[in-house]
């Protein structure tokens, strides 16, 4: 009996070396506090879509300078305005069923009917048309240069349409998506989502932090860091390596025309004014710039001499003064999505205008789902935030001036809208980079947003035992890390 | 020295050129490679540069990054990364990961391209070769301001070897694999293979067969040195072949002759017996001892014209330089009237020889060619003067300034009128040959008067006979010839010789001395060596054969290997051999003629009234007599001195030869004790010790010497 007692014993410890060993083994990844969601209705922000590329697969892939297939087998186009897709029959879900032509229909036009930004590839497609299983043509309106850049972009995952399906009936299955990408949600919570391979890959740990900042002490928990980190001296963290990839962010104040404060051009021109940028963009360093231009710089459309502060500077002092601090107001509300403002700016942010005005009232945006609309809806003043780029266009900024869930000015500007979409009708880059000079100086003159601050480079710190080959190919949310090896050296 | 065979020499020296020269042209490959590798890839870079400018410009102008890392990553490669950095110093890379060059360019905070054009850099331990093209915008549009600069980072290496160099390389290895297969063959079948036949022929021949005429044709496309090689020896064997063939008649006609000469050799010592005692054979009647005389006669002619035609056979052999040699005058006599004897064997004439005592063992200096020429032609002109007998007396007429030897041949011919005697005497020549006189007496007279300081005289009367004296000077007597066998009674005699009659003879000789002797008898030189009479002894005298049948050993080796020199006499007919004469002189042995065992003189010494001392020194120095007189009165020896040679001289004969005699070797007045001391030998005595204050070292070996001492008397 002791000896059946003993060898018990010994397959319960080795089964639980086995557990550790095993949760040892995962790759660790910070997170900037935010509300993750899986489902690619509505917006998603940049931690969001870093779960979802592990957990989905598309047509296609974004790899930075080029694309590559995903799902998708082959792509042809037969006339200027129609392309087969061959679906690659190996493509399978998480349940092991392959991916067919109508899982990729029913997923775009989830997509298209949930989403209300980054529309454009639904503007250039006039059908879809399923040929057989794994073969569908897409018809496109007109020529469109930019489809396949776009579709390979992060925004279009695609799931099993029975799963969409029951999704539409219930939300919460949005946490355990049945995508067809290298990994399944094991575990999802509000602090922790745990990924496990479908074949091959480490497991991963996604750890979010509700400071949105470490120690250097907390650091060495993790494999992989973005988040900023305290006590840190230079840009060197012992034992990881920096990467810095092209990630160019713009970190934007927004201002809700519905606001009864703001309801006078003049003195939302005349706010934007008076905000000294300085010392916050002192506060970033040299990763950051001040902002010149609504969009980011190195992004299709950009201009050196946009001088949109300038213009914003030129309108306040062209309009009669206004008192935008008189008492009738009600208290100055101030609203910011924390997945863009990392705890150790957000004073900075709030020093910027408690200079300007003092903010009686704090909202942080935590689901940017909905977050233009719900910002309106909220009565709030001023909102910061930060946003993103897939593949360096500049209508991945101006989109959220469109009619749509992220337009947080409350300002329904239909020719506005109109001009956004006649800009990804245009094939020639240069064209489209005059059209979105002229959207943008449009939106200058509405003096409802301001960019504050540029961040061309992203930096990640990853633990050197780690191998991540084409980790600088992307932007780090768009890194499959299911490449990611252990080294045994040490 | 390490031998290689020319097959094996050939094929290593073809593979160490070939690998040199593969060598040296692949090293030559590399470096010219390596220059216009280098020179292509700048070429290259600066195409890229130039292409790439054109189209990331326009993208840059509208910051269409996406369409820039593009183009970025289209024209990267392996070891060769683009990059653009704006002019807000904004890296743009296909591939962040690779931090290096990120890192590198951030580090540099670039506002254009000086000093980064063409520039060799080493970062993170790699070369690159970095170069920069400023990027500007088109002037009419942006108006030529600077967007940036395109950087191109291609990876260096000194020895960069493209896929055509290794291509290369393979394909001459190949190449020359394939020659050295190709090359070996050909050399083999076209030099080697010829050689090799060649050899196995050379090798394989004989002098009895001839090269392979299949094997001979194999080879006749070889290089033309072979050919001509084996003509060369084609026709040198040709050659030795007919050599050989003439080689073998000459040695089966040399074989003959060495049997003639053997079998005239061999009869000598028999004729010499039968000679001998023709001599006493009284009680036959007078015809049948003439009919013997006749027949031992003959028997003597025909050796000794066998030996005369074998002399001149192995004239080239003897040294012709010693025509004026001292030659025993009464041995050409002989042999010349064998061969005249023989000449003229059916015409009817007697020859006489005529030799008185003391004409043995003269010696005078004559060519002997021209001696026997003369005295042939004064014979044919006695036979030519129909002489019926002819007679040639040789006897010594002692004078006192030199003893001279007269030859006489006197005939019973036609002889010869005054007048042409008198012509002859004055040295004019008669050219008539009716009677067979003329110039032949006259050349006769002059060589015989001006070569051998002789005289020649001739008397005639006509149909009485003709008289020709030939006088000769004496020569000394060489030191190999034995003139005199002195011999004293209670002597043991021992004959070593293989021939019976020798033995006979010398037993005939010594009994007529009516003396008691002792004789040894061997007829083998290894009997001799066996006996008690090895060791030799002062009563002994040992008359040996020079050679033995059924025996490689010869009489003057075994008196060499037995040192018995100072004893000895070699009884042979090989007298006229030089190498035998100087041999013996050396050794100090005396040689007697065989055909002179029944001739030479034998003189008895009596011992019984000879003075017996110890021992004789003679020293021209009084102290050191007066030394060794002192000593050997001390010492109880019976010793006489003398202070002179001539003083010695005098009283020689008065001691047995057996005395000790020392001798000092500087006599005084130019005289030499090693000279006086082989006289004495000579004469007799063979107990002799020089001495001298020299060491003994600094005299040459001398066998007449028994030993050499200090001036301290010896006992």
């Amino acid at each position: 009996m002791d000896f059946f007692k003993k060898i018990i014993f010994i397959l319960i410890a080795l089964l639980s070396n086995l557990a550790i060993a095993d949760n040892d083994n995962s790759i660790k990844v910070t997170l900037q506090s935010s509300a993750i969601t899986l489902d690619p209705g509505g917006i998603q922000d940049t931690q969001s879509i870093l779960v979802s590329r592990q957990i989905n697969c598309q047509l296609f892939r974004n790899e930075g300078a080029t694309f590559s297939f995903d799902a998708a087998e082959s792509v042809k186009y037969i006339s200027p305005l129609k392309l087969i897709l061959k679906i690659n029959k190996n493509a399978k879900f998480h349940d092991g069923t392959s991916v067919t032509s109508l899982d990729v229909l029913s997923s775009l036009n989830y997509i298209k009917n949930t989403r209300s930004v980054f529309t454009n590839l639904f503007h250039w497609i006039n059908k879809i048309e399923i040929v057989d299983r794994n073969t569908m043509m897409i018809v496109l309106k007109n020529p469109a240069p930019e489809f396949l850049k776009v579709l390979s972009s992060t925004n279009y995952s695609i799931y099993k349409h029975t799963f969409l399906e029951r999704a539409a009936k219930n939300k919460l299955l949005w946490k355990y998506p049945e995508g067809c990408g290298g990994y399944r949600v094991s575990e999802y919570r509000d602090h922790i989502i745990k990924l496990l391979p479908i074949s091959k890959g480490l497991p991963i740990e996604f750890i979010l932090n509700p400071k949105n900042q470490i120690t250097l002490d907390e650091a060495n928990k993790y494999d992989i860091v973005t988040l900023n980190i305290i006590g840190q001296q230079g840009e060197k963290l012992p034992g990881f390596t920096l990467i810095n990839t092209f990630d160019p962010t713009q970190y934007y104040i927004g201002l809700n025309s519905q606001s009864k404060r703001w309801h006078s051009k003049t003195g939302r021109c005349q706010f934007l004014s008076s905000l000294n940028i300085n010392k916050l963009a002192s506060q970033y360093g040299p990763s950051s710039i001040i902002a010149k231009d609504l969009i980011p710089r190195d992004t299709l459309g950009y201009s050196e001499e946009a001088r949109f502060k300038e213009k914003i500077d030129a309108l306040a002092n062209q309009l009669p003064a206004e008192p935008f601090r008189a008492s009738g107001h009600p208290p100055f509300c101030f609203s910011y999505l924390t997945v863009s403002v990392q705890e150790k700016y957000k004073k900075n942010y709030l020093d910027m205008v408690n200079s300007v005005i003092p903010i009686s009232k704090i909202q942080p945006i935590k689901n940017v789902s909905h977050f233009g609309e719900n910002f309106v809806k909220s009565g709030c003043d001023a909102i910061f935030f930060g946003l993103g780029s897939n593949y360096f266009d500049g209508y991945e900024f101006l989109t959220v001036y469109e009619d749509n869930d992220a337009n947080f000015t409350g300002i329904k500007d239909e020719f506005l809208s109109e001009q956004i979409k006649k800009s990804q009708m245009l094939k020639d880059a240069s064209q489209r980079s005059r059209l979105y000079r002229q959207i943008i100086d449009r939106i200058a003159s509405e003096c409802i947003v301001m960019p504050l601050l540029t961040v061309t480079m992203k930096g990640i710190y990853i633990k050197n035992n780690l191998i991540a080959p084409g980790v600088g190919l992307v932007s780090f949310d768009q890194y499959y890390l299911g490449n990611v090896t252990r080294s045994t050296k040490q | 020295m390490r031998k290689y065979k020319i097959q094996v020499l050939v094929e290593r020296l073809f593979v160490l050129a070939g690998l040199i020269i593969l060598l040296m042209t692949l090293i030559a490959g590399f470096y010219f490679n390596h220059y216009d590798a280098i020179e292509r890839q700048k070429e290259s870079i600066e195409k890229s540069h130039a292409v790439l400018s054109q189209l990331v410009i326009p993208s840059l102008v509208i910051s269409d990054v996406s369409e820039i890392r593009h183009l970025l990553y289209m024209a990267s490669g392996k070891g060769e990364t683009y990059l653009v950095v704006t002019k807000n110093n904004t890296v743009i890379m296909s591939d962040y990961g690779v931090t290096d060059f990120s890192s590198w360019v951030s580090n540099l905070k670039l506002e254009n391209c000086r000093g980064l054009e063409y520039q060799y850099r080493k970062i993170n331990g790699v070369n690159y070769l970095v170069d920069c093209s400023e990027l500007r915008g088109v002037p009419q549009v942006e108006g030529n301001k600077n967007l940036g600069v395109l950087l191109s980072f291609t990876q260096y290496r000194f020895f960069q070897v493209s896929f055509l160099v290794f291509y290369l390389f393979v394909v001459l290895v190949l190449i020359f694999l394939i020659m050295i297969f190709v090359f070996r063959k050909i050399i083999y079948y076209r030099l080697i293979r010829p050689l090799l036949i060649l050899k196995d022929e050379v090798i394989s021949v004989s002098v009895d067969n001839e090269l392979s005429v299949v094997a001979l044709n194999v080879i006749a496309d070889a290089p033309v040195e072979v050919t001509e090689i084996k003509d060369a020896f084609q026709r040198l064997l040709n050659h030795l072949q007919l050599e050989y063939s003439r080689r073998v008649e000459t040695e089966k006609i040399k074989a003959l002759v060495d049997l003639a000469a053997g079998v005239a050799h061999d009869i000598r010592s028999p004729v010499v017996a039968l000679d001998m005692i023709t001599k006493d054979i009284q009680s036959l009647p007078e015809e049948q001892r003439l009919i013997i005389r006749h027949a031992a006669t003959r028997i003597k002619d025909i050796a000794n014209n066998l030996l005369s035609q074998y002399r001149e056979r192995n004239s080239d052999t003897q040294s012709l330089a010693a025509s004026l040699n001292a030659e025993l005058i009464s041995d050409l006599l002989s042999s010349l009237l064998s061969e005249k004897r023989v000449q003229y064997r059916y015409h009817p004439i007697q020859f006489l020889i005529e030799m008185d005592e003391n004409s043995y063992g003269q010696f005078s200096f004559v060519d002997v060619m021209k001696f026997n020429r003369i005295l042939s032609n004064i014979i044919d002109n006695s036979i030519e003067a129909n002489a019926s007998s002819l007679k040639i007396q040789l006897s010594k007429i002692d004078n006192q300034v030199q003893s001279k030897l007269k030859i006489s041949v006197i005939d019973d011919g036609s002889g010869m009128p005054e007048s042409i005697l008198e012509k002859i005497k004055i040295g004019i020549g008669v050219t008539s040959k009716i009677n067979g006189h003329g110039l032949g007496l006259i050349q006769a007279i002059k060589a015989i008067e001006s070569d051998w300081n002789g005289e020649m005289k001739v008397e005639s009367r006509p149909e009485m006979g003709t008289k020709i004296d030939i006088l000769l000077p004496e020569a000394k007597c060489p030191s190999w010839f034995l003139q005199e066998l002195k011999i004293s009674s209670s002597l043991i005699v021992v004959i070593v010789d293989d021939d019976e009659s020798i033995h006979q003879v010398w037993k005939e000789r010594f009994k007529k001395l009516d003396i008691e002797l002792t004789y040894v008898d061997y007829y083998c030189p290894e009997d001799l060596m066996q006996s008690e009479f090895s060791k030799g002894s002062p009563n002994c005298i040992y008359l040996i054969d020079y050679e033995f049948i059924n025996s490689r050993q010869t009489g003057f080796e075994l008196v060499s290997a037995l040192n018995l020199s100072g004893l000895s006499y070699l009884v042979t007919s090989r007298h006229e051999s030089l190498k035998l004469q100087e041999a013996v002189a050396q050794l100090g042995i005396k040689i007697i003629p065989k055909t002179y065992a029944a001739n030479i003189p034998i003189r008895l010494i009596e011992t019984t009234d000879k003075k017996f001392v110890d021992a004789v020194f003679i020293d021209n120095d009084s102290a050191i007599r007066s030394a060794w007189l002192f000593r050997a009165k001390l010492k109880g020896v019976s010793l006489d001195v003398y202070s002179s040679v001539h003083q010695f001289k005098v009283q020689m004969e008065s001691y047995q030869l057996n005395t000790l005699i020392y001798i000092d070797s500087r006599l005084g007045e130019g005289v030499v004790g090693e000279d006086f001391a082989r006289f004495l030998y000579d004469f007799g005595f063979k107990n002799i010790i020089l001495t001298t204050a020299h060491h003994p070292d600094s005299f040459s070996k001398m066998n007449w010497i028994s030993n050499i001492i200090g001036k301290e008397p010896p006992f």
